[in-house]
Order: C-alpha cells, then structure tokens, then sequence
C-alpha cells in the first residue's frame, strides 16, 4: 500500500503537443497515455441538414448542451462531428477537460487525487502567459502541489545523454531548432521554422487534388490527406532526377491507396514531391530559407571550433521528422553548408520513437534526479503550510 | 435507349459492391464517407438514362433500406434497457432524410418522416424546442409539395405535443386551407368536418384514448388564435359528441359529408373521415357495420 502511495505520489510529466498528448509518470520508459490532442462537441456535427431540424433538442436536450468528448473516443466520431484541435484552438477550458479526463485514467487512488507535482514540457517559444494560464488551471483549478516548466529541448537532449547538439523538432503545428553546448543553451542559437506537419499535409492535399482527373468522382479531405501522408511519405536525395526517371518508366514509387468508399488513388512522385518544401518553401509560397541552410545558421551562431561537435549531435524530433530518407537527405543538404573538413563529421540521429522523445527525455531527467531546481510552488499550498506553522506555534 | 446486356450488368454489380462498402462504412461510424457514397450512386441512378423508372425506383429503394436497416441498428437492447449511440443516430437520420429529400418520391420522404414523429410521441420529456423544430422543418417539405392535410395534420399534432400554439407561416397556411375547405361545405356539416379533421390526428398518432377529450384539448389551446372566419366553427364543436348510442344517428350525418365532399371534388378529405369511421365501428363493435 505504502509503495502504491509513493508511486502514485510521484510527478507526473506532460506533453501537449498539437498532434498528441502525452502524459504519464516520471521515472517510467513510455508515456503512460498518449492521445490525439483533440475534441468533439456533440452538438457540433459535420452535416448540417436544411431538411429536418431539432433532432438534437429532441434526443439530447438542452441541459447537455455542452457535452465533448477528448482524444480517441472524439476520434470515433471524426466522420460525424467537427473536430477541434484545443491546443490550435488556444482553449483552456477545453484542455482543462481533457487533462482532466485523461488524468482519471490514471486510476489514481482517492487519497492521492492532485498530489502529485507536474512537470510540463514546453517549447522555448512558449510565451509567458500560456504559463500563466497553465499555473492556474493546475494550481487554482486542480490544486496540484508544484509544477515545472521543463524545456522540450532539455528533455531531449537527455534522452541521448549528450550534451551538446542540435535537435530539429518537427512538430504538426511548429517546427524549431534549439542547440546546446556543454549542457548550455544560448537564446541566439534557436529558431523557429515556418513549415511544420500541417502545411506538408495541405501541400500533399493540393498534390493529389492536382492529380486527380475531371470526371473522375474521388473525395479527400485532410484527415485522410494526413493518413496518406504519413503511411507514404518519402524523402529522396534529388527529387528532380526521380521524377526524371519516373517520367522513363520507373515505378518503384508507385502505390495505390484504397480510399474508404472503395475508390482507388494512385500515388507515385507526389510521395518525395510532399518533402521537398522542407528544402524549398517557396514551393508553398512560402519565402524563407529551406530547413538544411536554416540549421546551419544556428550552429553558425556559435564559434567556428564549436560546430564540428554540433554538426556530429544533429537531433531529429517529433512525429514530422518521421519521415523516411529525411535523415540522408538532411546529411546532404547540410554538408553543402559548411567545409570539406566538416562534412564527415556530421551526424544525424533519428531514433525510433521519436515523436515521444521529448516526454521520454523529461522522465529519465527525473529519475536521475536532475529535476531538482525551477519548481514552483502553489501558492495555496505555501498559505495553507503558513497556517499550519502559525497554528502550531499557538498551541 | 438500348445498351448491350454487359453494360446492365457491369452497372448493377458496381452498384451491389458500393452498396456493401457502404453499409460496411456506416457500421464502421463513417458516415462521411457512406453519405457521399450513396449520394454518388444515387446521382448515377438518376442520370442513368437506359434504367426504367421501376428499376430507378427499386434501385433507391434499396439505398433508402440501408440507411434505414443502419438508423434502427443503432436502437439497441441490452438488459431490457434501450441503448443508442444518440450522436451516430442523428447525425444518420439528418442525413437519410436529406438522401430522401432529394429523390422525386415524396411519398418515402412522408413516410419515414411520420415514422420517426410517431416515436417521438412517445417520449416522456419532450423537448417543445426540438419537436417544434422538427415539425415546422417537416412542413417545410409539406408545404413545397401542397400537401396540405398533411400540413393541418402535423400543425393540430404540434399544437397538442406544445399544449400551445406555435404561430408560423405553416400554422397560418393550414387554417387558412381549413378556412377555405369548410366555406365549399354547407354551414350545417361544417362543424362536424372540423370534429373529424381534429379527432384523425389523434387516431393517427394514438396520442389520447377518449379521442373526444383530444378535441376539446385542441379547441381550448386554438381557441384564442383562430381568425375570425373559423371561430364560429370552432365554438360549436363542444356541442358535438359521439357515442355509443349517439353514432347511428352521426353516422348518417358523416355519410351525407361524405357524399357532400365528392360532390364538390374535396375527395382527399374523404378518406379521413371513412378512417374516423372505421376506428369508430372497431370501437363500438359494430362488426356488423364495418361490413356493410
């Protein structure tokens, strides 16, 4: 019972991400719970009919009018109801529900209801007052004793006990890149990048709406864009040469996809063709540097006799970097960036699991007692101490 | 148009395997992707120009049976409780009736309309919003089509689902048909025609036992609300009551409006009032009667 206690007593690590929520124990290898970040109102449905109205009155009612359900149970009705996105969203109040939700599938005993101190991971662009708002959703809303703001970055780096590196995080909604340097971080070295998962998945979108002949009758929308994507995303070393020799016969990329209505969609150069914006956003019309040239200017922030170690730690993160062929042609493309004498030492690392790398990274900080310094205390908690004391020394 | 036998063929197998991967993706809760399926084969039906009408009919019938098999589905049994996944029942019925509104055959659209209104009826909590919702949105349909009874019909059923009058365009239309119907029939029967318009709908929808405290329930609701060329019509309904003994005597009566109603050409009215009748015998055991 009693180590039951100390095990139900210990942080809990939180990831929000756009695409995925991940919470869970720290000191534990895998997230406890991961789910889709996302949420359906029951009375927010995909089909509005101009023919009958009032069925939801009718059948629900009026009291239940604010009636969401989170994560994979709203995935059940994505093809029924609107989905939302509460970290794209900005909405508090829903991700208040959602973690709430989530956290009660814990199976957290009574008596260890909100005891637990958090850790929540974040990236180093969250503003200020997102932690304002978290802070009071987790110590005023919840009464939890302490939390931490932990850098995605930091957690990362750990999980490859290094300490210095790039990491490349691409997320759906951001991608950004941060280095450290014997374990120090500088605010210069670190950028943001205006292509994430999102803006690939719309590209692909485009790319197959593109292909698709008159006539021909095929429905896609971005959930199953997003599908495609990421069962038949490619990143070849010239794309150009590719569809050179697609264009000779070359069918080695060729796949079908069987849509859910029985049609068929054929797929072949747009598989690579998707990735490519990642080295030329001009492609989406976006003006900007590609991904290769943008990491090396943040390691060129740093001095000259630093790179050759930071060119060797360059860390592939999130579930948009799982692309496959991405990390060779990020070798590549980065090589052109610097000298001869530097090329060979550039080394990507993209593990497995990488899309949890960062809550991954987070635990075993915790479990190596790292973690000991930034808490912040609820200040309810440190009143009700102050009573206590006070009430103490009185009697 | 005369189109080789493979092409027939090839069409109605394509048609048989949608359908299949259509009701697979209903019970798999996609209904995004089912509706637009079946939207695409209906739309093939209905541009197919070497289809007869009685294969197109028989065709969209068996679209409208798997939304209808899929909607009853949903309904389930489980320890004498009746469970149902309410998001996925909605969302469905919303979309078979906007497949049904777009077929020519008003008469499915009615028909599962007044189905899906006569379960509603039986809900305790009715929500007066929704159901008020639903019938003005069903008469919508009605009025496009000038199915008029129909329309008098789901306005008297309103008002007694509400305990109230629910004034709208539908509503004024519908006494305004009633108005104009009663001024064709001798000022005598008139009454009587209204007595039997009103106790229909609560035979139709078995909303009440004594059907003649129905009528007195809707001339009390309806009384303050009625334009004045109805209001003398109304009022005299109280005096109107049929019975086991006072019903030999108003079945001559009904007889003479029937009569009176296919001389003047208002035939639809008449088959309401046979209904009437026929319940009547049932009720009073005059077997002997319904034969005749």
């Amino acid at each position: 019972m009693s180590s039951e206690n100390n095990n139900q007593q210990r942080p809990l690590v939180l990831d929000i991400g756009s695409n995925f929520f991940r919470l869970g124990w720290a000191g534990n290898d895998y997230p406890d719970i991961i789910a889709p970040s996302v949420y359906v109102d029951s009375n927010d449905y995909l089909f509005a009919s101009d023919v009958i109205d009032g069925l939801e009155d009718i059948f629900i009612g009026e009291k239940s009018a604010e009636n969401q359900l989170f994560g994979h149970e709203a995935l059940k009705y994505s093809n029924i109801l609107r989905v939302h996105e509460f970290k794209k969203e900005n909405n508090y109040n829903i991700f208040m529900k959602f973690f709430f939700h989530h956290y009660r599938q814990l199976n957290i005993s009574e008596e260890n209801q909100f005891k637990q101190p958090i850790i929540v991971i974040t990236p180093f662009f969250m503003p200020e007052l997102e932690k304002t708002k978290l802070k009071d959703i987790f110590f005023n809303v919840f009464d939890f004793p302490e939390i931490l703001f932990l850098s995605e970055s930091q957690g990362i780096i750990s999980t490859f006990q290094k300490t210095s590196g790039i990491i490349v995080n691409i997320g759906e909604e951001n991608t950004y890149f941060s280095t450290f340097l014997h374990g120090f971080s500088n605010a210069m070295a670190r950028d943001t990048f205006p292509i994430a998962g999102k803006d690939l998945t719309n590209y692909l979108l485009n790319l197959l709406l593109a292909q698709i002949s008159h006539g021909k009758s095929i429905f896609l929308d971005n959930r199953t864009t997003k599908e495609i994507k990421e069962k038949f995303s490619l990143c070849v070393l010239n794309a150009e040469e590719e569809i050179e020799r697609i264009k000779n016969g070359f069918t080695k990329y060729n796949s079908s996809i069987d849509l859910p209505d029985g049609t068929s969609l054929g797929i072949s150069s747009e598989r690579f063709i998707i990735s490519e914006p990642l080295f030329n956003p001009n492609l989406i019309h976006i003006d900007y540097i590609g991904l290769p040239e943008a990491i090396s200017k943040v390691i060129r922030v740093w001095e000259r006799e630093n790179w050759q170690e930071l060119l060797s730690n360059i860390i592939l993160a999130g579930g948009g970097s799982l692309i496959p062929g991405l990390e060779q042609r990020l070798k590549i493309e980065i090589s052109k960036f610097f000298s001869e004498k530097l090329r060979d030492s550039i080394n990507i690392l993209a593990v497995s699991g990488r899309e949890n790398v960062s809550w991954i990274g987070a635990s075993v900080l915790w479990a190596q007692g790292k973690l000991s310094k930034g808490w912040e205390t609820n200040p309810k908690s440190s009143e009700d101490q102050e009573q206590e004391d006070f009430d103490h020394l009185n009697n | 148009m005369t189109v080789s036998l493979d092409t027939k063929q090839e069409f109605l197998t394509g048609f048989q395997k949608k359908i299949i991967i259509a009701r697979k993706l209903l019970i798999g809760a996609n209904h995004k992707w089912a509706s637009q399926l079946l939207e695409n084969l209906r739309m093939d039906i209905e541009k197919n120009e070497w289809l007869d009408i009685q294969k197109k009919h028989q065709l969209l019938m068996i679209i409208s049976n798997s939304w209808w098999m899929y909607v009853n589905s949903l309904v389930r049994r489980e320890e004498g409780a009746v469970k149902t996944d309410l998001i996925r029942y909605i969302d469905a019925y919303k979309r078979f009736f906007s497949f049904l509104a777009n077929l020519d055959d008003f008469y499915l659209f009615n028909n599962f309309g007044i189905n899906l209104l006569k379960q509603f009826i039986k809900i305790e909590d009715l929500s007066q919003q929704g159901i008020t919702k639903f019938i003005n949105s069903f008469s919508v349909r009605l009025f496009k089509e000038g199915e008029y009874q129909k329309l008098i019909e789901l306005q008297i059923l309103l008002m007694f689902l509400r305990k109230s009058v629910a004034p709208s365009k539908f509503f004024h239309a519908s006494l305004e048909k009633l108005g104009k119907t009663i001024l064709k029939l001798e000022p005598s029967k008139r009454t009587l025609f209204i007595y039997m318009i009103l106790e229909d709908v609560c035979i139709k929808y078995n909303l009440m036992q004594d059907s003649s405290e129905f009528v007195r329930i809707i001339n009390k609701i309806i009384v303050n609300r009625l334009p004045q060329y109805l209001k003398n019509e109304f009022s005299s309904i109280s005096r109107i009551s049929i019975n086991e003994r006072s019903f030999t005597t108003i079945l001559g009566d009904l007889e003479d409006l029937i009569n009176y109603l296919n001389d003047i050409g208002e035939y639809s009215w008449i088959i309401i009032i046979i209904r009437n009748i026929f319940a009547k015998m049932q009720e009073y055991r005059s077997y002997y009667c319904t034969l005749i």
